[in-house]
């Protein structure tokens, strides 16, 4: 479904991500792990068209999109989950929602996920109406995801979406991830919570100083030496 | 009291004027975080357009929305050729090409129209008064009706348009978070567009009816009204919708008040007066009167 080939990416002169090549397969959830400042979101910034790449090329289902501005790339079902929310504060839920359904015009297709996104999430519903700078972190998350599904995205870029919660939400979280992959929607998952992504995903990428340094299906790589030394925190 | 009833109504009527001008200031700010200093020249421009458009034999309603159109026109090449290019070099180089803007376009005029003052010569009907009360001393002219409608029939719209339509909510996120408003699907150039037809407009509007008004005109007029309303944007609070329309209604009957009641001798300097105000209300609340403090920057 995606294919990024030799992709580099770089701010000025510091090269964040020094040629990467790697897939995800449609109906996929796939984790690209890594330290701090190994390239993961400046991986997903390339992908979903917010940073151009130095160079290579990025392939969503046979088309070269590594040129196309983000509102594009949201009209052909990529849709990029932020580092931090980013959700709007001063707009209210309501509004958030309906911006995540900014390029989608068919009325009927909005209201069904809306409902659908109630019924992952009860919470936006009841705060529907409410100012969205005050709702809690956790719950700034889940409008994130809500918002992002509003568009109908046949691929979900999810960064660090665990960061910052409690771990009763991010819980939470993971089962929303799987239940999305189980409707169809395939998932990119960047996550420094190095355990739950190996035991979310399908399959992990991991990435150092901006290049992949291992691949393989994520239930083995659980039990890799390299994996448990540097991210696990050696014998769990 | 009559006559401070009369200066009221003065004052409203210019400040409504401002009202429109700073709105225009302050949605383009909000989006771009650029002053854009040409918007007081683009009144300028409208007022020539409804002039040349009215000598042509246009009535006076084509004449205005023909003017809005060639206004229009005007912001948008200068959105698109002057300040595009430069979204990523900072606040600093779109600030200074605004200025720019502005010098080119007063030059432009004057080779084109001369420094020449020139006038609108109105139908009788916009200098006939209305007695409001006072026995007779508090009156109110059909051009300030036509003001008061006008000004506030498109603040009215344009704030509905700022609320519910999905431009204007895609206006206030990309004002909140550009970027974030990107990966919405959300188009930035359009937004920006949209910004500047609906700055440019009301730009237009205000020019015509402040040099309906004020009798004469120049290419040099718009510099003045123009720090003026960018003073009364700052005042509400600059990138706040509701707060550019109230600074600009405060600073035009604070303007008016000052010229009425300062002692003889002080009334000419009404103006100065004006911009000590603006610095009272910075010292004490440095984002405005209506301001959000400084929302996120990507």
């Amino acid at each position: 479904m995606l294919e990024a080939r030799n992709l580099k990416v770089s701010y000025g002169h510091i090269d964040a991500v020094r040629g990467i090549t790697f897939r995800v397969e449609a109906g996929e959830i796939v984790s690209l792990i890594g330290a701090n400042g190994a390239g993961k979101s400046t991986t997903l910034r390339a992908i979903s068209g917010l940073i151009r790449p130095r160079a290579g090329e990025i392939v969503f289902e046979g088309k070269p999109i590594e040129k196309a501005p983000p509102h594009e790339l949201v009209k052909l079902g990529i849709v990029h989950v932020p580092e931090s929310r980013q959700i709007f504060g001063r707009l209210s839920v309501a509004e958030n929602l309906a911006l995540g359904g900014y390029r989608a015009r068919d009325k009927h297709a909005l209201s069904e996920r809306l409902d659908y996104v109630f019924g992952i999430f009860p919470i936006l519903k009841e705060r529907y109406r409410r100012s969205s700078g005050v709702l809690s972190g956790g719950e700034q998350q889940m409008l994130a995801i809500g918002r992002a599904l509003m568009s109908g995205p046949k691929l979900l870029l999810l960064d660090e979406p665990s960061l910052g919660l409690a771990p009763i939400y991010v819980q939470r979280v993971m089962d929303v991830i799987s239940q999305l992959r189980d409707r169809g929607i395939t998932i990119l998952l960047v996550e420094q919570n190095v355990h739950e992504a190996l035991h979310i995903s399908d399959k992990t990428w991991l990435l150092e100083n901006g290049r992949i340094v291992l691949f393989g299906k994520s239930g083995e790589l659980l039990y890799n030496e390299q994996i448990r030394d540097s991210y696990l925190g050696g014998g769990i | 009291m009559d006559f401070f009833a009369g200066s009221l109504i003065s004052g409203l009527q210019l400040g409504s004027i401002y009202a429109l001008i700073a709105i225009g200031y302050s949605i383009v700010y909000g989006i771009l975080r650029l002053i854009n200093f040409a918007h007081g020249d683009l009144l300028m421009v409208a007022t020539y357009g409804a002039w040349i458009l009215i000598a042509r034999g246009l009535s006076l309603p084509f004449a205005v929305i023909g003017s809005v159109l060639i206004t229009v026109a005007f912001g948008l090449v200068i959105e698109r050729a002057a300040y595009r290019p430069l979204r990523d070099a900072g606040e600093e180089a779109t600030l200074i090409t605004s200025l720019a803007v502005s010098i080119f376009l007063q030059n432009l005029f004057l080779m084109v129209f001369t420094p020449k003052n020139r006038a609108f010569a109105l139908p009788g009907f916009f200098s006939e008064k209305l007695v409001l009360g006072g026995a007779g001393s508090i009156t109110i002219t059909n051009m300030s009706i036509v003001i008061f409608v006008v000004t506030g029939g498109l603040i009215a719209a344009v704030s509905l348009i700022i609320k519910k339509t999905r431009l204007g909510i895609a206006m206030r996120a990309c004002a909140e978070n550009s970027t974030a408003a990107k990966l919405m699907g959300v188009n930035l150039n359009a937004v920006v567009v949209f910004a500047f037809v609906v700055g440019s407009a009301l730009a237009a509007v205000a020019g015509v009816l402040y040099s309906g008004q004020y009798v004469s005109f120049n290419p040099s007029m718009g510099f003045m009204i123009g720090i003026k309303a960018f003073a009364a944007a700052v005042i509400g609070g600059i990138g706040s919708f509701a707060g550019a329309a109230a600074g600009g209604v405060l600073l035009g009957v604070l303007e008016i008040l000052f010229a009425c009641y300062l002692p003889e001798g002080a009334g000419v300097y009404q103006t100065a007066f004006v911009f000590l105000v603006l610095i009272v209300v910075l010292l004490f609340k440095p984002n405005g009167l209506f301001g959000a403090a400084e929302g996120r920057r990507s």
